[in-house]
């Protein structure tokens, strides 16, 4: 399964690294959203795990969801928005954005491992 | 909370996490070893404790010896060193000593059946050699291998004596049960022959007879 990461923090990029790729995922790591299209194009990956801030980019996670499901083939692809911005507000305006899993950082490897495994038995 | 902050707790939660992965593995393996054994005593009900009491006698021996295997291994390997009897035709799977040339011959091949059913589990390679060799015999006349002295894995040579020594005390139906005693004595004349010298000598030092307190220690192995 091909997983997209978008997250612009070198530490934390590099611990979803060390979540999913000993899980057998397919990584494409990204530090920015901005040019997600060619990204869809080129990866077409069967899930995006998006951060909310990044900085140093124009668009910002919510949007970044946005475009992901205004794509043509990523309107079921699973979205998980991985953020610091945590509470009842922020998981709102991700599930708003078209994310299907919110999780707030600190987050559970385990538990981010378990909602793709979760994810891959509806696919399948 | 500060970018720096948040990696801190980040990195907490992986441990967090590792440390309840790990022991949820642990935890897992340790339930089939326990489900196989069940297994094993639903068919044979006669051997019922067996598998828990030879665990028992290996691991005081491991630890009279300065615990040169480590002990969660050994305990498996102690375990389910019978289980390759689950391959054998029903009216095998009770009988110590087997009358018939056939019959021997079959009930000979459960440490190999043992072995290659526990190899499903790459888990336990470690260990799966203690089981295939647990009928060795020092002077080299046991089974399958034939291996002899030091050839048989440490683990083997422990459980072997384990294994004998519960056979010895304990009534299975074909022989009566002897003394605790009786039984120590019994693998003493053995030393050299079906068991390795040193075990024995470390076997007769322990504090059998107390550490059997009365055959309710068998219920709290369990």
């Amino acid at each position: 399964m091909k997983v997209l990461v978008i997250e612009d923090e070198p530490d934390m990029a590099a611990l979803l690294a060390a979540t999913l790729e000993p899980a057998g995922y397919q990584l494409r790591m990204e530090r920015s959203g901005d040019e997600v299209e060619r990204i869809l194009a080129e990866f077409d990956p069967q899930v995006a795990i998006v951060d909310v801030m990044l900085f140093g980019s124009q668009a910002d996670g919510y949007e970044v969801v946005r475009r992901i499901r205004a794509t043509a083939g990523h309107e079921n692809t699973l979205v998980v928005i991985l953020t610091a911005l945590v509470g009842a507000e922020y998981e709102k305006r991700a599930l708003e954005a078209g994310a299907n899993i919110y999780m707030g950082k600190p987050f559970s490897p385990l538990a981010l491992l378990e909602q793709l495994r979760q994810a891959e038995i509806i696919t399948d | 909370m500060g970018e720096g902050d948040l990696y801190k707790q980040q990195l907490l939660e992986y441990a967090q996490d590792l440390a309840r992965a790990y022991s949820q593995i642990r935890r897992t393996q340790a339930e089939f070893l326990g489900a196989l054994v069940s297994l094993l005593e639903m068919k044979a009900p006669t051997v019922r404790g067996h598998a828990r009491r030879v665990a028992f006698w290996s691991l005081r021996l491991n630890d009279s010896l300065g615990k040169p295997l480590d002990p969660g291994a050994l305990q498996a390997a102690a375990l389910v060193h019978d289980v390759g009897k689950l391959g054998l035709p029903d009216r095998l799977i009770e009988s110590w000593v087997a009358s018939k040339e056939d019959d021997r011959r079959l009930v000979q091949m459960h440490p190999e059946l043992g072995a290659s059913l526990l190899e499903h589990v790459s888990a336990f390679a470690e260990w799966i050699p203690w089981v295939r060799h647990h009928h060795e015999r020092w002077d080299g006349t046991g089974y399958p291998a034939g291996l002899a002295g030091e050839e048989i894995p440490l683990g083997s040579r422990i459980i072997s004596l384990a294994n004998a020594f519960d056979y010895y005390v304990h009534d299975y139906g074909d022989t009566p049960a002897h003394t605790v005693g009786g039984g120590v004595a019994w693998i003493e004349k053995q030393a050299g022959g079906s068991f390795d010298p040193e075990l024995v000598r470390a076997f007769v030092e322990l504090p059998v007879e107390a550490l059997w307190v009365n055959r309710l220690w068998i219920e709290e192995t369990r």
